[in-house]
């Protein structure tokens, strides 16, 4: 009994450990600078993680599912553009998000054909989608960014209330979708099952080519609305724009204490992670941090907080096998 | 008497971080005969022989060597001294060769170069005298895991061991390599070696020990000559509880045909395939491995495709090309490879019990609170022994794995259950316990349930009635009345056209 209540507890730390991150980080990062612990700074931390975060979800649910999507940074540039493009043209704002989002579903109907129907590996196809959407959009704007996208920057430059940032709500609104999809419908469950066992996850009944093929389609939804918000911050739409943050996409989904072998992760996780790196750009900018030092600290710090959740999680799973051999030897005596 | 005792145990303990493994364990390996330690998974039998072996390091108690103490701190110790190891998983070096592996650690050498003609030499002087036909350059790779085995075998006798320990020797080699396994054994003891050979399996136990000792949660609870034990005895030894009989079978008023496959083909694995299934019965497939029985089932379940003939079920004819159309039309099953197609390792028993049923409220969101109590409800039934119902699958022995897996199915209410080799790689207590899960399902719920096995005895205890396979195509039928291991082996092993000929068999 004394044994479940210390286990239970150390559960608790272990599921909240990117949040207790997080939290020291903060307390750190107030006692370094003053212009830290600002409701300015803070939301402007927020603004900033907004974009990459949405993309995150999307990785998110794809690493978890066992795959990976590395299409979704220059998608979000062609999404993005076009639905520029559109409202330059029909002064429409909802047209304009539709056809965006409808575009990103069918880019990602078209890489999850070729990664459920054909079994290509999706680290290939999406690489590939990658090239394809940015040429995509190239070819129709000569390469040229869109400029005067007029009242289209809301998306990306509005405010709900006065204060907070239509890109903010636009990423906890994501956030939650993701949180309801991952743990109350079946299809989250189902994806967990299929990044942890494929061929289990088939001999149990999932159509597991279905399932992966509708993860692919979300991908590309969410990278589409990324991109229009992304388009809405610039003020222009930049085809280029796009293009590296699914790298960024997948440090924020690893940090939050997703598996990179699948069948693990969480939507508030992928969150915190995100929040992570952005509290960790600002503090160094702030802190006067010359940019490229930046990228060096960022690079190696994201390393260690990966391998301190593997180590947690390694000496986790040993812990449990042996409460479970000894409940075993226990209850057979 | 006394002089003739080779390797001495003596109070052997030995504890981890909140497990006690090992409490006092004795046991005396005569010189020159074959001493078998019997016990479920996680009795401490491994733990055991890795101290021997210097590996682990015990707590208390005394290892005598030919009389006198002996205490290693390494493998490499305790093989000076005369004793080899057999592990259960053979360590080599795939991609090096056999001269290259057998050497590996004492290869003749001066100032760190190797001597390779000594070497070379020397293997095939060790081979030669074997008897073995290897070429040393083979890389092992291409070996199979019996000839791997020989190979060790060979190797510690080359290397002069006295005492030679197996660990689970039989555990994934064939039955015509298990000949060659204890036709080598004997020729081992006959030289005077000693060998302590670990296993749970029983049929092999008799055949070649000489003295049993059984172990139980880490204590050696009864330790005597080979033939003071049976088969009943042994278990109730090792399970701890009295059992009067394994199987818990019963005979059941059997209903109506529910269920019946006609002339299923499938190119180049099986022809003309046709059974049938009454509600409540309990048909087993015996075979040799090969025979198709495993790709039968997997066709009918929808993981294969067949290329002809009939599924049906209460007369309807079923239309079955994946998994989830198996599983709708109420046919189940729980694979031979537990790991592989069973058990999501990473995510949590509940999660594993609700995957194939998961509760949807209202609205199309999951309900939760109804999948917990009715997966703890399940787990309980099952008797499924973890931490919690939150604990991951992984992270369980393979018997409650396998409790978890038919929880799973339980959890839908099916009528045809194909079990491919329910109780492989769990240990006794465990089997019996799927057992009496089979037999409560036929009996409560009326299921038909296929049962597919390579270990003839659990058949003949289980089942209602034995299809038998050979070479793709059914070639015999045998009712309970009639069952014999030497009936079923017959037909197991019967050419189809000579049946077709009425040949008498």
């Amino acid at each position: 009994m004394k044994r479940t209540m210390k286990n239970h507890s150390k559960s608790y730390i272990d599921k909240y450990s990117t949040l207790l991150i997080l939290l020291a980080m903060i307390i750190v990062c107030s006692l370094l600078s003053p212009n830290f612990m600002t409701s300015k700074n803070l939301m402007n931390i927020l603004k900033q993680v907004s974009i990459v975060t949405i993309l995150s979800f999307a990785q998110g649910m794809i690493i978890i599912s066992g795959e990976i999507d590395l299409s979704i940074g220059s998608l979000a540039g062609m999404a993005g553009t076009y639905s520029c493009i559109l409202y330059v043209a029909t002064g429409n704002l909802t047209l304009a998000f539709l056809f965006g989002i409808l575009l990103g579903g069918v880019i990602g109907l078209v890489n999850g054909f070729f990664v459920a129907v054909f079994e290509l590996p999706s680290f290939i196809v999406t690489l590939a989608m990658q090239t394809i959407t940015f040429g995509a959009i190239c070819l129709y704007t000569g390469g040229n960014n869109i400029y005067k996208i007029g009242d289209y920057n809301v998306l990306g430059q509005g405010t709900v209330f006065g204060v907070i940032p239509v890109t903010v709500v636009f990423m906890v609104l994501m956030c939650v979708i993701t949180h309801f999809l991952l743990k109350y419908t079946k299809f989250g469950r189902y994806i967990y099952a299929i990044g942890g066992n494929k061929e289990a996850a088939n001999a149990a009944g999932i159509q597991v080519r279905k399932i992966k093929w509708i993860t692919f389609v979300i991908s590309g939804v969410f990278a589409s609305i990324a991109g229009m918000i992304l388009m809405g911050r610039l003020n222009a739409g930049i085809p280029s724009e796009g293009t590296g943050y699914e790298t960024d996409a997948i440090m924020a989904t690893v940090v939050g204490g997703t598996s990179f072998s699948g069948g693990a992760g969480s939507a508030v996780g992928t969150l915190i992670g995100s929040i992570i790196i952005g509290v960790l750009n600002n503090i160094m900018n702030l802190m006067g941090v010359e940019s490229y030092t930046q990228k060096i600290i960022k690079g190696f710090l994201i390393i260690f907080a990966v391998l301190l959740d593997y180590k947690s999680k390694s000496k986790k799973s040993n812990v449990k096998i042996m409460v479970a051999a000894a409940d075993e030897n226990q209850s057979s005596k | 008497m006394e002089s003739n005792v080779k390797l001495e145990l003596n109070g052997i303990s030995k504890s981890f971080p909140g497990v006690k493994a090992l409490d006092g364990v004795n046991i005396r390996l005569r010189k020159g005969t074959v001493h078998a330690v019997m016990g479920e998974n996680g009795a401490g039998k491994s733990t055991l022989m890795k101290i021997i072996n210097g590996l682990y390091q015990k707590d208390s108690g005394r290892i005598l060597l030919d009389g006198k103490e002996v205490a290693f701190s390494s493998p490499l110790e305790s093989a000076e001294a005369g004793i080899a190891m057999i592990y259960q998983e053979l360590n080599y070096f795939p991609e090096l060769t056999i001269e290259e592996n057998v050497f590996m650690g004492r290869q003749p050498s001066k100032a760190g170069i190797v001597n390779w003609k000594a070497l070379r030499a020397q293997i095939h002087k060790i081979f030669a005298d074997n008897g073995l036909d290897y070429d040393p350059g083979t890389k092992i790779k291409e070996l199979s895991v019996s000839n791997i085995q020989m190979l060790e075998i060979v190797k510690a006798v080359a290397f002069r061991a006295e005492v030679i320990i197996m660990d689970e020797p039989t555990s994934s080699i064939s039955n015509q390599e298990v000949e060659t396994l204890f036709a080598a054994i004997n020729r081992l003891r006959d030289m005077g070696i000693s060998i302590l050979y670990i296993s749970h399996k029983m049929e092999e136990i008799f055949r070649i020990a000489d003295d049993i000792t059984v172990i139980r949660d880490g204590k050696s609870i009864i330790s005597g000559p080979a033939d003071e034990f049976d088969n009943n005895s042994l278990i109730t030894h090792m399970v701890g509880r009295p059992i009067e009989n394994i199987y818990p079978k019963e005979v059941i008023p059997l209903g109506d045909t529910i269920f019946e496959v006609k002339e299923l083909c499938s190119k180049d694995t099986f022809e003309d395939v046709s059974f049938q299934i009454r509600k409540g019965e309990i048909v087993g497939m015996a075979g040799l491995v090969g025979a198709g029985r495993t790709e039968v089932a997997r066709a009918i379940f929808g993981m294969e495709p067949h290329d002809s003939g009939e599924i049906l079920l209460h007369g309807q004819r079923l239309q079955i090309k994946n998994v989830t159309q198996a599983v709708r039309n109420k046919i189940l099953m729980v694979s031979e490879d537990r790991k592989k197609e069973g058990v999501v390792g990473v995510r949590s028993i509940r999660e594993n019990i609700a995957l194939a049923s998961l509760r949807v409220r209202k609205g199309g969101f999951l309900n939760l609170r109804r999948e917990r109590n009715e997966t703890q409800e399940m787990s309980n039934k099952l008797n499924v022994r973890s931490a919690g119902l939150e604990t991951a699958l992984g992270s369980l022995s393979g018997g409650n794995q396998q409790k978890v897996i038919l929880a799973r199915w339980l959890m839908l209410k099916g009528e045809i259950l194909i079990l491919d080799e329910p109780t492989r790689g769990i240990d006794v207590g465990a089997k019996l316990e799927i057992y009496q899960i089979m037999m409560n399902l036929v009996k409560e719920q009326g299921l038909g349930i296929l049962m597919i096995s390579s270990e003839l005895p659990e058949l003949i205890g289980m089942c209602d009635r034995i299809y038998t396979m050979n070479k793709g195509r059914v070639t015999g039928s045998i009712e309970r009345e009639e069952f014999s291991q030497e009936r079923i082996m017959r037909l197991a092993t019967a050419e189809y056209k000579n049946i077709q000929k009425g040949r008498s068999i």
